[in-house]
């Protein structure tokens, strides 16, 4: 029998494995998470609302289905952490926000069912930026999480508490949500695998949106094969998501194995080497290395379309963001956190010739990548700019550039949200002073199988995703 | 954005709907200001080969 802190630092696919053979009970699984949560939640603040009863009738609901012989597959009894912007039937969704302190929905969004049909369930609310709308992790109405590999650096963002509490085991598997890196930053910065799939792949039904436009649903995961477990659960058309998009079946664990030899890795030549850490480059650096050793052809891209995504991405999210919460904004803006009510205001500002300058723009640069995207099958670039800063840093000197935190956080993440492709992003080691570093591997629409296939080859032969934080 | 007064930010901010003390309008200021510098560079990206039906926002000719 496992004990229960092995437990807690195990796979998705380890923990489903374990239970199918019933060498380890539901029960068992929740119990030992929920230990590790009561005692490292008081560190981390990484929950705004624990669901420690509601997870417990549920594994004992899947003890008893999996000795019944009723076993639905890998995320049958899995305890997963779901960030504060999806809907939860009967259990508080506060998006961030003290406005929605007490919004408890009576209906579970898209996801979520997804999620409990296969057998797993919510652990509890994890802390998210209020409305998603910042890649640093702030939150003054219920605090920043803490990030395991560092207490005084930033988890990341939004999908914050997500990411924290899968990098300290207090879940194994998380819900984010990535309208502009909000998945792979916190994965990023937290020594995580996580992947924002291509745009419409995955419902948004009953999550709260930021921007109709960029906003995408998926998971944060320890190893590319768990998230490749979890997006077979979550991926499907959704005639309520107006966004969702009706694409083949496909099972995502099946090709991983498959390898990347042969496969062509492009590496942009522009933009992404402006505003670097010196030590997240030589992570990449040697990433490549290890995939061509692995078989796969790297080479050199060129795309100077790269320098529209910041100008693209900031207008027409924020845009979209005011639209939506603008009305909020003017009648309840005392209550929302003053960076984000500057932020939503900010979209006041901007004109619809503009927006709409973006949006044509945003086409244009979509063409120019799907041209690149017919001489490589995948296109690589470090995840973030530099390693986590300090939890309260506004600028900083990354590699020798003084840049504006946010700006570095998101200008490689954003990269796929315009383009609205798949990126997966992953650990590649860590810098000097023991912070995960990462990549990101990026795929043509609705080939996000082949940017997991990459990221697991990776993982086969490396073992910076295995790594755990000594919390 | 051409440089603007603090006070015709502030008249601005109040034509759309902002309100606040000035420290809020004045932090606002800041924000904006950086924003419109880097959005400026949109006007340099040609966008004649996209239409606006390519970017989802064409109509069907007909008024309903």
């Amino acid at each position: 029998m496992t004990n229960a802190q092995d437990l807690t630092s195990l796979t998705v696919a380890e923990l489903g494995d374990h239970m199918r053979t019933k060498k380890v009970s539901p029960v068992e699984v929740a119990e030992a998470f929920i230990a590790r949560a009561d005692a490292l939640e008081p560190t981390l603040g990484v929950f705004v609302t624990r669901s420690s009863e509601q997870a417990l009738t549920a594994a004992k609901q899947a003890e008893a289905e999996i000795a019944a012989g009723d076993y639905k597959g890998s995320m049958h009894g899995i305890p997963v952490g779901v960030k504060d912007i999806y809907d939860t039937a009967g259990v508080r969704t506060t998006s961030g926000s003290a406005v929605y302190a007490g919004y408890v929905p009576n209906r579970d969004s898209a996801a979520v069912a997804r999620l409990r049909d296969a057998g797993a369930y919510s652990i509890g609310k994890t802390g998210t930026v209020e409305f998603a709308f910042d890649p640093t992790g702030w939150n003054s109405h219920y605090g920043m999480p803490k990030n395991p590999w560092g207490l005084d650096r930033m988890p990341g963002g939004s999908s914050a508490g997500s990411g924290a509490g899968t990098a300290a085991g207090l879940f194994p598997i998380s819900l984010g949500t990535d309208t502009g890196g909000s998945i792979r930053i916190p994965s990023a910065l937290c020594g995580l695998t996580g992947i924002k799939p291509t745009f419409g792949l995955t419902s948004r039904l009953g999550v709260t949106p930021l921007s109709w436009s960029f906003d995408t649903v998926g998971p944060m995961a320890r190893s590319a094969e768990d998230a490749a477990i979890a997006l077979n659960v979550l991926a499907g058309y959704d005639p309520e998501d107006p966004g969702s998009v009706q694409s083949d079946k496909v099972d995502y664990t099946r090709g991983l194995g498959d390898g990347v030899r042969g496969l062509r890795i492009g590496v942009p030549k522009e933009y992404v080497w402006d505003v670097i850490d010196p030590e997240m480059e030589s992570a990449f650096r040697k990433a490549m290395l290890d995939l061509e050793d692995l078989g796969a052809i790297v080479e050199e891209i060129s795309l100077p379309e790269l320098a529209w995504v910041p100008p693209i991405a900031a207008a027409m999210t924020t845009v979209e963001a005011a639209t939506i919460y603008g009305d909020l904004a003017r009648a309840r803006g005392e209550e929302l956190d003053p960076s984000v009510l500057r932020r939503v205001q900010s979209g006041f500002f901007i004109s619809g010739e503009t927006y709409v300058q973006a949006a044509r723009a945003r086409v244009l640069f979509t063409r120019r990548i799907n041209v690149v995207f017919e001489s490589v099958d995948l296109i690589a670039t470090p995840t973030v700019a530099m390693p986590a800063p300090l939890r309260d840093a506004e600028r900083m000197l990354v590699g020798g550039v003084d840049t504006a935190v946010r700006e570095a956080l998101l200008r490689d993440t954003r990269i796929f949200n315009v383009s609205r492709l798949p990126a997966v992003a992953m650990p590649t080691g860590f810098s000097s002073e023991g912070l995960p570093l990462s990549m990101q591997i990026a795929a043509p629409a609705f080939q996000d199988a082949l940017a997991l296939r990459a990221a697991h080859a990776y993982q086969e032969a490396t073992a910076w995703h295995r790594a755990r934080a000594a919390i | 954005m051409p440089e603007m007064s603090k006070e015709a930010f502030a008249a601005w901010a109040e034509s759309v709907g902002v309100n606040g003390d000035a420290e809020h309008i004045e932090r606002l200021r800041g924000e904006v200001e950086g924003m419109m510098g880097r959005l400026a560079h949109l006007d340099d990206i040609d966008v004649s080969d996209v239409t606006p039906e390519d970017a989802g926002l064409g109509h069907n000719g007909s008024a309903s």
